[in-house]
């Protein structure tokens, strides 16, 4: 296998996007995470607990906000530039065999988020190592994604630690 | 703005919210899938999994999460949780039983806001742990 040079990664944009949230996936996000609250279902609910409208459950930006309600129209340009760091470092890695696990996952959350808000999401590779667990490596990455609303301000960050075990 | 919240003098360090307990369905990992957009075969294909060496399907870390995220909103209401962090310290399986835990480890007032620290962690019927973390919710 080629060195991978996993240092020129650090710093590299992995993903830029608008993202709406959107009701109908809150609301089937929410049953996929066995959440029964009509909060995610009925917006008067969800009115009468104080939400401008259907709050996003906490964990739909790791994966959902990611994958839904990018319209494709809204979207500003690729900054990976057609090649994600991600996708450089754990697929040379599964193309010599192993697995890819999730490690770690952290959220912070400045303000709610509901139905029909817009958010900018900007993610980037924060940091990227290895360690020997017996005749094992795994190589983490570390990619922190920050959404952000049109005044700039942070509403949530999400930070992922993705593993290659070898 | 949210649900109603714990309420700051009332709680207290070693209390624990209600355990939640599911079995784990491939039907989950497949409803969790097309809801988190989340793909990954190791996930929702058998053949797939076996492949790659592994006995089946596994579930995806953030449906554990995810599961806990519930258990934990439950407990501080809606609204009011200010951060979240796990490790996923083992795969699950499906017919596993998981079972979240959430617990006070203890709560001080920050920049005028009255926020509560939690454990919380998600084990199976043998009390494997698969998911540790903590969470920190506001109180009123």
């Amino acid at each position: 296998m080629t060195e991978l040079d996993l240092n020129s990664r650090i710093g590299r944009p992995t993903s830029e996007g608008v993202v709406t949230v959107e009701r109908a996936t809150v609301t089937a996000f929410a049953a996929s995470v066995l959440d029964d609250s009509p909060l995610y279902r009925n917006r008067d609910a969800a009115v009468a607990a104080g939400f401008r409208d259907l709050p996003a459950p906490p964990t739909y930006f790791f994966s959902a906000a990611q994958n839904w309600g990018q319209w494709e129209e809204e979207q500003p340009p690729d900054p990976t530039g057609g090649s994600n760091p991600m996708a450089e470092v754990m697929g040379t890695l599964l193309a010599t065999g192993g697995l890819i696990l999730h490690g770690e996952q952290e959220f912070t959350f400045h303000r709610d988020v509901v139905v029909g808000d817009k958010l900018h999401q900007r993610g980037v590779v924060k940091d990227i190592y290895t360690k020997q667990s017996g005749d094992r490596t795994m190589t983490f990455m570390v990619i922190e994604t920050t959404y952000t609303d049109d005044a700039g301000d942070p509403v949530v960050t999400s930070t992922m630690n993705l593993l290659h075990r070898s | 703005m949210a649900e109603d919240a714990l309420n700051f003098d009332d709680v207290a360090e070693g209390d624990a919210a209600e355990p939640r307990s599911h079995t784990l369905t491939r039907t989950d990992l497949v409803r969790y899938s097309g809801a988190s957009g989340d793909f990954n075969p190791m996930h929702t294909d058998d053949v797939a999994a076996r492949e790659a060496g592994l006995p089946g399907v596994f579930g995806h870390g953030m449906f554990t999460a995810g599961l806990l995220a519930t258990a934990v909103t439950d407990y501080v209401g809606i609204g009011n949780l200010r951060s979240y962090r796990v490790r996923f310290t083992r795969q699950t399986w499906p017919g596993e039983v998981l079972t979240t835990k959430v617990t006070v480890t203890g709560k001080r007032v920050e920049d005028g806001e009255k926020l509560v620290d939690l454990a919380c962690e998600v084990v199976n019927g043998d009390g494997e742990v698969k998911v540790a973390g903590s969470a920190v919710g506001v109180a009123s």
